[in-house]
């Protein structure tokens, strides 16, 4: 595999994760799809990563910031369904709309 | 090469449905797809430590605790999202053409330095040696992280009266907390 190319279709599909995963963030209204799309743009930053190691012919290096990024992700999704599993318990409904304690 | 491709596509696909598809469960189980192809690229890579983390973990146990959240809160009907037909498809568009133009840039300007030896002058040999010796500060603030998560998600769910013995006041607005109560459990 010619790694310059690789790494060129590796950042098209980057582009459109991390698209997916912002449409997901701006469109959605349910809190476990906002957290799926944070997943979405997650997985983007994994590949980027992987590849540009790749491409850069020293995969070592990238691969253990993967690896941290992996645990921080991990660690992210469980905080935040613990958050919204007593938003739930707290409103009665997943609805972002609903969270309005903070308005004027 | 094609396998490389057919990988790409199984993991936007997967991205797609996990973030358009209403029903929560297929949504995630479409992530694990996604994350599964992630981790089958991994190992072409040759990082087999990231394609196992991202296997087990990515896949496994995210797809485990979002599980676990559905379905804590699964009285909660499908989405009913009043989204404009104008925005659903402006939005895409310019967001669309905004990472096109940051991707060729990145592209145009990164692609020469890849030939240029890597900025790190210690040249690691070795995962192990990497991750113990060049990058021995992630594990401990991956350490760090993992406890503050811990006690983030003991704090989260904390019983009413707990150490000190002073209830909390988590009263649901709406409901009376036996009411809440009984709508968990059913």
């Amino acid at each position: 595999m010619n790694p310059s190319q690789v790494w060129l279709y590796d950042l098209i599909i980057v582009a459109g994760l991390f698209l997916l995963g912002f449409v997901g963030l701006l469109l959605m209204r349910n809190l476990v799809k906002l957290l799926i799309s944070i997943e979405v743009l997650t997985k983007g930053v994994s590949l980027a990563l992987i590849a540009s190691g790749f491409a850069r012919q020293n995969p070592y290096v990238m691969q253990s910031v993967v690896v941290t990024l992996i645990v921080v992700e991990v660690t992210v999704v469980a905080v935040a369904l613990a958050l919204i599993v007593n938003l739930y318990r707290r409103t009665g409904s997943l609805d972002i709309r609903k969270l309005t304690d903070l308005k004027w | 090469m094609t396998l490389h491709m057919v990988l790409l596509a199984v993991i936007v696909l997967g991205a797609l449905l996990a973030v358009l598809l209403t029903d929560l469960l297929r949504a995630t189980i479409s992530l694990a797809l996604a994350s599964v192809a992630l981790s089958i690229i991994f190992f072409q890579f040759g990082v087999p430590y990231a394609a196992a983390f991202e296997l087990s973990v990515g896949a496994g146990l995210v797809m485990v605790l979002l599980v676990s959240a559905i379905g804590l809160t699964r009285r909660t009907p499908p989405e009913q999202e009043e989204r404009g037909k104008s925005l659903v498809v402006i939005i895409p568009i310019l967001a669309l053409i905004a990472v096109a133009v940051i991707d060729i840039a990145a592209f145009v300007t990164l692609n020469s330095q890849l030939r240029t030896p890597s900025p790190y002058a210690l040249t690691p040999t070795s995962f192990s040696e990497t991750l113990w010796q060049i990058r021995w500060v992630d594990i401990l603030a991956q350490l760090g992280i993992v406890l503050a998560g811990v006690f983030a998600v003991l704090a989260l769910f904390r019983k009413e009266g707990g150490l000190t013995g002073t209830p909390r006041d988590e009263s649901p607005r709406d409901e009376s907390p036996a009411d809440s109560e009984d709508s968990l459990e059913s």
